[in-house]
């Protein structure tokens, strides 16, 4: 059954079925011709997968980053990380990574964080002299920061679907982002020396007490939302709400960057981006469900457990296999399906399962950047306006510092346990 | 006249099945239009409701018990309502690398062959949702005393809704602004 599940989600991926209807669908050949469970299965999971309130986190971060995406605040973190970074060469593809840092920090999407910034920072950066394809490549790879620094979806999903604190996980995610953070600059540093880019245009700064007391507001975003979750006054998904009514708060009332009218169009935006992805959610639960039926996830975690004798080549072997995974499947639909399966293993080889989530979600992470099927390098290479194959080249280097940092994370697992074991231990 | 010649050639002025079309378009900008409205209603609905369940946790130190579950359902039907306009938009994510490397021909027929895929799947859910929400119907939401039924009824006529968009993209699709089918797609 597992076989002809598989297979037939294959196909009809590679059909240009939508990802959500490919899984739904394969899963209902699983029940129809496999299983004696009613189609009804079908629909029961279809709600029962969706009807969690820790998942109700989702629109709501998605929510709150359009919010903060279209209201002025988004121009203000630019100014303030360009106040921070803007003076050393390369200084302005240094701005765009440390602002992705702190957008990421209010914002649990890569793409929203592709879309807010880079729409402000890619033309900043082909007007200095930057070639667009390397400002299109470095802008879709720290926007990637957007699912590691929390809030972060695919951190939800993982914790949902592995049984895992997502308080743990959001905590978890601060060292691996600030790690990659400065890989990014300072290859970024490097690369610029060598090729001579971005030695001008950085006349027009604010000072950094300007402009951190301007970006005050936005930057007190995340203290309020992670200090709310540690220190245990909110649940994730009440920081969510906290989160969505300060960032109304701050931009219509306070900013007025956005009026009734823009809201209406943030709704909309926010129903449809919600519905595309809990929709993957819900068909991703009902393949997950019939697979854990027919014993998949425990044959597998047997095997895994008999062919690797350590921890060590059991995450190599994890890791090069999410990363083909993550080139061709949304990481949601990866978290959901997979997480139930290695988690367990992980836990028998004595990995962390938090250490463990943070492996798969930068990880699959990486797959937003690599083609063929890399989200987030199609919105910045549409921001961009350039196309894919020229991006290439800049982009192979900023995949392999992400790989080295992933290895770094994987091994090293005090990156990503530090923060957590000094809150929570 | 030349205009009107090629108007014809191209098939636009009097297609065999441009009354159908017509009415397809015109049904779906209803019902879409209205999917959206109440989509973006349980969204906003269940924010404030959240911020309720809140509020009333630190003031009354115990949060209503109706709140919970009725964020739960609002958002579901959020979900199942969404999917029109996000099909409408041609939103919905998938692997197009395929699609991308074929001719037009080939393409007309993958595209007939995502529609019935996609029409398929919601068919099994618009009717076994149905089945699923008379099954349910004795059941309460816990905390909120009214059937279940209620919240599984969003699968039904959101799949409706979805499929009535999917036909409507089907004869008439909107224009293919990459940029806002991307904004769209969440992670």
């Amino acid at each position: 059954m597992t076989f002809v599940m598989l297979a037939s989600m294959m196909v009809l991926f590679m059909l240009a079925v939508p990802v959500a209807i490919s899984i739904g669908l394969s899963s209902a050949i699983g029940i129809a011709f496999f299983t004696h469970f009613p189609m009804k299965l079908l629909a029961q999971q279809a709600f029962t997968a969706l009807d969690k309130f820790p998942l109700a986190a989702i629109p709501f971060f998605i929510l709150a980053g359009n919010i903060m995406g279209t209201g002025g605040i988004s121009s203000r973190l630019v100014a303030f990380a360009q106040s921070l970074v803007g003076g050393m060469r390369g200084g302005l593809a240094s701005t765009c990574v440390l602002t992705c840092m702190f957008f990421a920090a209010v914002s649990g999407s890569s793409i929203a964080t592709t879309f807010a910034i880079g729409s402000i920072l890619i033309p900043a950066m082909v007007k200095s002299g930057y070639p667009k394809p390397f400002a299109a490549a470095l802008q879709a790879t720290s926007a990637e920061l957007g699912v590691i620094i929390p809030p972060s979806i695919p951190m939800i999903l993982y914790g949902v679907s592995a049984n895992v604190s997502i308080g743990e996980l959001f905590v978890s995610g601060i060292g691996p982002g600030i790690l990659i953070a400065f890989a990014l600059i300072l290859g970024t540093y490097v690369w610029c020396r060598l090729r001579g880019y971005g030695d001008a245009g950085n006349e027009d700064r604010l000072g950094v007490v300007v402009a951190f007391r301007r970006s005050l507001l936005a930057l007190m975003m995340p203290i309020i939302i992670l200090g709310g979750i540690y220190g245990g006054i909110f649940t994730p998904t009440e920081a969510s709400i906290v989160a969505v009514f300060y960032a109304l708060v701050v931009s219509m009332a306070i900013y007025r960057d956005i009026d009734w009218r823009s809201l209406l169009r943030i709704l909309h935006q926010t129903a449809i981006s919600s519905s595309i992805i809990m929709l993957i959610i819900a068909m991703a639960g009902i393949f997950s469900f019939m697979i854990t039926r027919a014993g998949v996830p425990a044959a597998i975690g047997t095997w895994l457990t008999g062919t690797f004798h350590s921890g060590w080549s059991f995450l190599l072997a994890v890791n090069a296999v999410l990363f083909i995974i993550g080139m061709f499947i949304d990481a949601g639909a990866s978290i959901i399906v997979l997480a139930p399966i290695l988690a367990p293993v992980a836990n028998q080889f004595g990995i962390d399962p938090v250490h463990f989530g943070l492996v798969m979600v930068v990880n699959l992470a990486l797959g937003m950047i690599t083609p063929p099927f890399g989200v987030n390098l199609f919105a910045a290479c549409a921001v961009a306006k350039v196309p894919l194959e020229r991006v290439a080249r800049p982009l192979c280097i900023y995949i392999l510092i992400i790989i080295a940092c992933l290895m770094v994370i994987t091994y090293v697992p005090e990156v990503s346990l530090f923060f957590r074991d000094i809150i929570y231990r | 006249m030349s205009e009107g010649r090629l108007r014809k050639a191209s098939g636009d002025a009097a297609h065999p099945f441009d009354g159908v079309r017509r009415l397809v378009a015109s049904l779906e900008s209803v019902t879409t239009a209205a999917g959206m409205v109440l989509s973006c209603g349980a969204l906003a609905a269940s924010a404030l409701i959240g911020l309720f369940q809140i509020v009333t946790r630190f003031i009354l130190d115990r949060p209503a018990p109706w709140s919970e579950p009725t964020v739960r359902t609002l958002l579901i039907w959020m979900v199942y309502l969404g999917l029109c306009g996000a099909i409408r938009n041609g939103a919905m994510v998938a692997v197009d690398v395929v699609y991308n490397t074929v001719g037009p021909r080939l393409q007309r027929v993958m595209r007939a062959f995502i529609l019935i895929a996609s029409v398929g799947l919601f068919a099994l859910l618009f009717y076994f949702g149905l089945e699923m929400a008379e099954f349910v119907r004795h059941q309460n939401l816990a905390g909120v005393g009214i059937s279940i039924a209620w919240a599984y009824a969003a699968i039904p006529v959101g799949s409706l809704l979805a499929t009535i968009s999917l036909l409507a993209h089907a004869v008439r699709p909107q224009s293919d602004d990459e940029v806002e089918k991307l904004k769209e797609q969440a992670l």
